[in-house]
């Protein structure tokens, strides 16, 4: 069995970390056009890959497999070194900051003062990216769609704060987390 | 929002930097900022307000890329020395030290700027002084690492887990003497910070300002003030000002707090004082959300003294603003300080009540009143909406079921019903009823008219349900096709789901969404009336008229009641009304068989039945009676529904095309009349005139049908007729301009179809169109339309006809500025629209 | 505080956390420890409606995408509402109770029919 290519792998695992989406969810992830994922989602399907429950792809565990080879066999050199666990650490802090905040958030029913908080947590996760973004180039992905969505809520669209059915700054987060997870070879729920 | 086009100027080698709030009259909140503005203000009107000064905007672009100028620093220094001095205080030592606030003000509110560092002076010195003058160490302590924590967020950019850590010493202090407290306190915040940050916190306060107003004007350009000015299209060289003021403390002596106050109410407009106070707390406590602020009326009860100062300042504030304010202010040791004041945000109840009053204490003109309400405002006064809040839950919640075409605005909550003989029995008995059918048609108009609310599965913006919706004025979705009925067993089934007759819906007929359960709307007229029909009398003094089109006799009493200067009808939309659509479709359909000579009487009684009533709700109001459109387009659908398979006859599109139904209506008008006993004048009108000659065929048909006692208007349709304009007005006495028609034929988009905006707004949303016909005029129209000082219109009256598709400020603006003085508008946009020309009148007006 | 409450006909197991005050739900049991079984069943819509997915909890982060299919309820061993799947559940408003303290039971086993009821900050269990 050969390994994803990188075009496949990034359609892929946008439903991997995602679990369901539609087509155009993971064009707009991957940043790949519509109608080459269109055509890889239609492959993916004949192999078992993933499902097509009327326009919401959900990922199969033989898709789910194809996505974890490709983490394992591009990330080994990673995995195991020792910056980018301390990078895992830092990540962590913020991450309890983050999901405390956003928690926040949403029992104050929107207050300002607490959005602002999820922003800059948001902008402190975009600079601590950009630490590795050299190592994982496809990173550049997260902190544009972070850019576009934290733009978003300052323009008051408050859904793009942690509404699930958008691409919300709490989604990106979300599979940032997971994404990065994998890269370190510690899916943490198996 | 309000934009500040013009930039504060830069600063010159001779700039005075920095501004004291009682030297700072006369300048502008370009420069000043907003929070120093207001500060300014007040302070020059004697209220309490601690000193401070304010380096103004001009300095933001420099300051923001380099470090501070060195003689801007310099007059810094000065400036905080004077306050020292004033305040027989010390910046940075004892025995009475001085403590600041910085904050950042831009003229235009923003995310993303540097808000506030509280209590910024702190060394070591200043520490055991304060805590010697206080002699409440916990308080120094607690004041200190409030400090800390803002400095360390907004200046170092320290993560949550340090601010944490800071805060938490909080907890872990000694209860020893100052000595043995407050040296190591610094010390231990000190050592955090330089860990953390690798930077090392400054303990020297002169550092400490210096850093927080470079982060002031940094914040200026953080990315998210860019990006949010980028968007909202906010020159980036306007820049922020930098407030530096003496501390009070909400934390120290008894009474002591900190709050929030509007002068009024700003959910009902009453002239009493509202507001929150939080007992010993400063600023970041109320937002932090870890303590509850109590309401005033709680503290008058607790400090009556307190509460009455702060009655006593709202009223001079509102002497000095003319109008209701939002105030921040904190109360140390018993003694209130204002920190910030600003315009306060209401709702559209208390914004006409608060504009009325205001009027009525001389506080302001008429003429002021009428611009601090907006027509959105009125217009929600009028028709309740969904609360806002209640809206958005309803999408989180994922409640909204189904999306169709919006036929007719408005939004309300009901109960299902299928059938429209039980829908009459449902609201009978009292329930507000939305009618579900698959279709509508001329028998089931009892149940329309007995319901709140319609919606069909099939049909478009044309279909019988939506023009008779609209005749009748309610919320109206159509074309709904996630929707099936199942009659028999009285269930709808939306996507899957089943509502058994009597589930509670909510419909909003501009969007055509509908979702489930029932949400609730703001408050309605009832309550301030009378307050919004003074308004709008001043409103009119501006001498401009509104006209608005009715179907039945309770539109035109509520038309009257919302004071409309002239009714018109429209007569298809008056027989459908009636349920008597059907005798056009009889009459239309004879004709298109070829049956000759077929007996038009029965358009003429169904005309004269439905109109004298009508006729007879009015006194003195000019009433416009428009001929039945009978062009296909318009009808096709409609008949089509009623008539399955009949071709129309040739000639129904063109304005006199079929004369014997001219007549017919031209004398079924003057029946009402003479049975209403109306005593004029009534105007005939008949749309898409293009020609002088069918103006003249058309005064002959009333010639002979009605006799002298009629008016005759032609309604302009087509660049041909405005071009035909001047001639026209030499022969009719009235001309309108319909609006909605002119753009379409210019787009040659179908008349109608603009009604419903959904396809047209996601075509605007994919840039397919730059502008937006709808709100902005086309520049063809513009150039197309004459102003009315180069026609010589004699005793002809012209008229903008703008019924059926909203008002644009900027398209009543446009034909405003042409000279035209009356304006055709929906029903629920009558008041809307008498205060939007007003305002506009008063702003020409204005020197 | 709120008490857990007689329900006639049901039996009260335990108590613990509750995500979002939605009130009384009911659904069927069903045990879910891996990504695996996650999958299958949300390839299955009409079972998800009608299930309450039991998990051991801890940072069971890929049960929260199963939200978006809207599950009768969700019941887990261990974590906090303060948590991502706190956060989308709130979102989905789906009756969640985290770190469920089983009383009187020692396990839910697949097939159990269960009603969580989520009034306050904690979720009562019952098994029907």
């Amino acid at each position: 069995m050969t390994m994803l290519d990188e075009d496949a792998f990034l359609a892929l695992n946008a439903l991997y970390l995602k679990k369901m989406a539609t087509t155009g969810d993971l064009a707009e992830i991957s940043g790949l056009p519509c109608n080459q994922v269109q055509a890889m989602v239609g492959s993916f399907v004949e192999r078992g890959w993933l499902l097509d429950m009327g326009g919401d792809l959900v990922i199969q565990t033989d898709g789910m497999a194809q996505v974890q080879d490709y983490y394992r066999e591009t990330y080994s050199s990673l995995s195991q070194r020792e910056d980018m666990r301390k990078w895992y650490a830092r990540f962590q802090q913020i991450n309890t900051q983050f999901i405390k905040h956003v928690t926040d958030w949403q029992q104050t029913e929107g207050d300002s003062k607490v959005q602002d908080r999820v922003i800059t947590t948001v902008e402190r996760l975009v600079k601590l990216i950009g630490e590795i973004e050299q190592l994982v180039p496809r990173y550049t992905g997260y902190i544009r769609r972070f850019e576009r969505s934290s733009s978003a809520v300052d323009q008051g669209n408050r859904d793009f704060v942690c509404t699930p059915t958008v691409d919300s700054l709490h989604n990106i987060w979300f599979e940032f987390h997971e994404d990065f997870l994998a890269v370190l070879d510690r899916p943490r729920d198996t | 929002m309000n934009m500040v086009t013009e930039a504060a100027t830069p600063t010159r080698s001779s700039t005075k930097w920095v501004y004291p709030f009682d030297e700072a009259d006369g300048l502008d909140t370009a420069s000043l900022g907003g929070k120093g503005t207001g500060l300014v203000r007040m302070t020059s009107a004697g209220l309490p307000v601690p000193p401070g000064f304010i380096i103004p905007t001009g300095a933001c672009a420099r300051c923001a890329e380099d470090d501070l100028p060195d003689d801007l620093w310099a007059d810094v220094q000065q400036a905080v020395q004077a306050l020292a001095r004033r305040a027989n205080r010390t910046f940075g030592g004892g025995p009475r030290p001085l403590l600041v606030s910085v904050r950042s003000g831009a003229p235009v509110s923003m995310p993303g700027m540097m808000d506030t560092i509280l209590n910024l002076g702190l060394n070591e010195a200043a520490l055991l002084a304060l805590a010697e003058s206080t002699g409440d160490t916990a308080f120094v302590a607690d004041t200190f690492l409030r400090f800390a924590r803002m400095f360390s967020e907004i200046v170092l950019g320290a993560d949550d887990d340090v601010l944490d850590a800071i805060e938490e010493m909080k907890t872990d202090l000694p209860s020893a003497s100052a000595e043995k407290v407050l040296p190591p306190l610094a010390a231990a915040v000190s050592r955090t910070l330089t860990d953390a940050v690798g930077q090392p916190f400054p303990l020297d306060p002169w550092e400490q300002l210096r850093l927080a107003i470079r982060a002031v004007f940094r914040s200026w350009n953080s990315r998210r003030a860019v990006r949010y000015r980028d968007y909202y299209r906010i020159p980036h060289d306007l820049g922020t000002a930098t407030v530096v003021q003496q501390m009070v403390f909400g934390n120290l002596g008894t009474p002591a707090g900190t709050g929030v106050a509007f002068t009024r109410d700003p959910r009902t407009g009453q002239a009493t004082l509202y507001g929150e106070f939080l007992e010993r707390g400063q600023g970041e406590d109320v937002v932090a959300g870890t303590h509850t602020p109590e309401p005033l009326t709680a503290i008058a009860a607790r400090y009556p003294s307190i509460v009455a100062e702060l009655g006593r300042v709202a009223g001079q504030l509102e002497d000095l603003y003319r109008d209701m304010l939002d105030i921040e202010y904190t109360v140390e040791d018993g003694t209130l300080y204002l920190l910030q004041v600003r315009v306060g945000k209401r709702s559209a109840e208390a914004a006409v009540r608060i504009a009325v009053d205001l009027v009525d204490e001389e506080r302001i003109e008429p003429a002021t009143a009428i611009t601090r309400v907006t027509p959105d405002q009125v217009r929600q006064i009028r028709r309740p909406r969904f609360q806002p809040e209640a809206l958005e839950a309803a999408r989180r919640d994922e409640r909204l079921l189904a999306t169709g075409v919006g036929a007719s605005p408005g939004q309300v909550s009901g109960v299902t019903v299928v059938d429209p003989a039980r829908a009459e029995q449902q609201a009978a008995a009292g329930q507000p009823v939305i009618l579900v059918r698959t279709t509508t048609s001329p028998q089931d108009l009892p149940g329309m008219l007995a319901s709140v609310g319609i919606v069909t599965a099939r049909g478009g913006s044309t279909s019988h349900a939506a023009v008779v919706a609209r005749a009748l004025d309610k919320p109206c979705i159509v074309g709904c096709g996630a929707l099936t009925i199942d009659a028999s067993h009285g269930v709808v089934r939306i996507s899957g789901e089943s509502y058994p007759e009597g589930s509670e819906l909510s419909i909003d007929g501009a969007s055509g969404q509908i979702f489930a359960g029932s949400l609730a709307t703001t408050r309605g007229i009832d309550e301030i009336g009378d307050s919004v029909a003074r308004l709008l009398d001043w409103a009119d003094a501006t001498g401009c008229e509104v006209f608005t089109r009715v179907s039945t006799v309770d539109m035109a009493a509520a038309a009257i009641k919302d004071g409309a200067h002239g009714i018109g009808v429209r007569l298809d939309e008056v027989l459908a009304a009636a349920g008597r659509l059907d005798v056009l479709a009889e009459v239309l359909g004879a004709i298109a068989a070829g049956h000759q000579g077929t007996d038009v009487h029965v358009v003429e009684a169904a005309v004269t039945a439905a109109l004298t009533d009508i006729l007879a709700a009015l006194d003195y109001q000019p009433f416009v009676v428009r001929t039945a459109d009978l062009s296909w387009e318009r009808v096709s659908e409609t008949l089509a529904e009623l008539t399955p398979g009949d071709q129309p006859p040739p000639g129904t599109w063109l304005p006199l095309g079929m004369p014997a139904l001219v007549r017919a209506q031209a004398r079924g008008v003057r029946n009402a009349v003479r049975t209403s006993g109306h005593p004029g004048p009534i105007t005939l009108m008949v749309g898409g005139i293009v020609d002088v000659a069918e103006l003249s065929a058309l005064k002959e048909i009333c010639r002979q049908e009605v006799g002298e006692k009629i008016h005759v208007a032609a309604a302009l349709r087509s660049l041909r007729g405005l071009a035909a304009l001047p001639a026209l007005a030499r022969e009719a006495d009235a001309i309108w301009l319909d609006h909605r028609a002119l753009t379409a034929s210019i787009y040659h988009y179908p008349d109608e179809l603009l009604v419903s905006d959904g396809a047209l707004d996601a075509y605007l949303e994919q840039e397919l169109l730059t502008a937006d016909p709808r709100k902005e005029v086309d520049d063809l129209l513009r150039r197309n339309v004459p102003t009315v000082d180069t026609v010589e219109w004699g005793q002809c009256c012209l008229g903008v006809n703008l019924v059926g598709w909203g008002f644009a400020e900027s398209v009543v603006e446009f034909y405003r500025a042409a000279g035209y003085r009356r304006f055709a508008v929906d029903g629920d946009g009558v008041q809307a629209a008498r205060l939007l020309i007003g305002q506009r009148a008063a702003e020409a007006d204005a020197p | 505080m709120t008490m857990a409450s007689e329900i006639d006909g049901y039996t009260y197991i335990g108590q613990g956390y509750s995500v979002v005050p939605v009130g009384k739900h009911e659904g069927i049991a069903m045990n879910i420890t891996t990504p695996q079984e996650m999958i299958k069943l949300m390839s299955d819509p009409q079972k998800i409606k009608e299930t309450v997915v039991v998990t051991p909890g801890g940072t069971t982060t890929f049960v929260a995408p199963i939200l978006y299919r809207k599950p009768a309820g969700i019941v887990t061993y261990a974590g906090t509402p303060e948590s991502h799947l706190g956060i989308v559940g709130r979102n989905f408003r789906v009756p969640i109770v985290m770190t469920l303290q089983l009383e009187g039971v020692d396990s839910i086993p697949d097939g159990t029919p269960l009603l969580l009821e989520c009034e306050g900050k904690l979720g009562h269990v019952y098994l029907k």
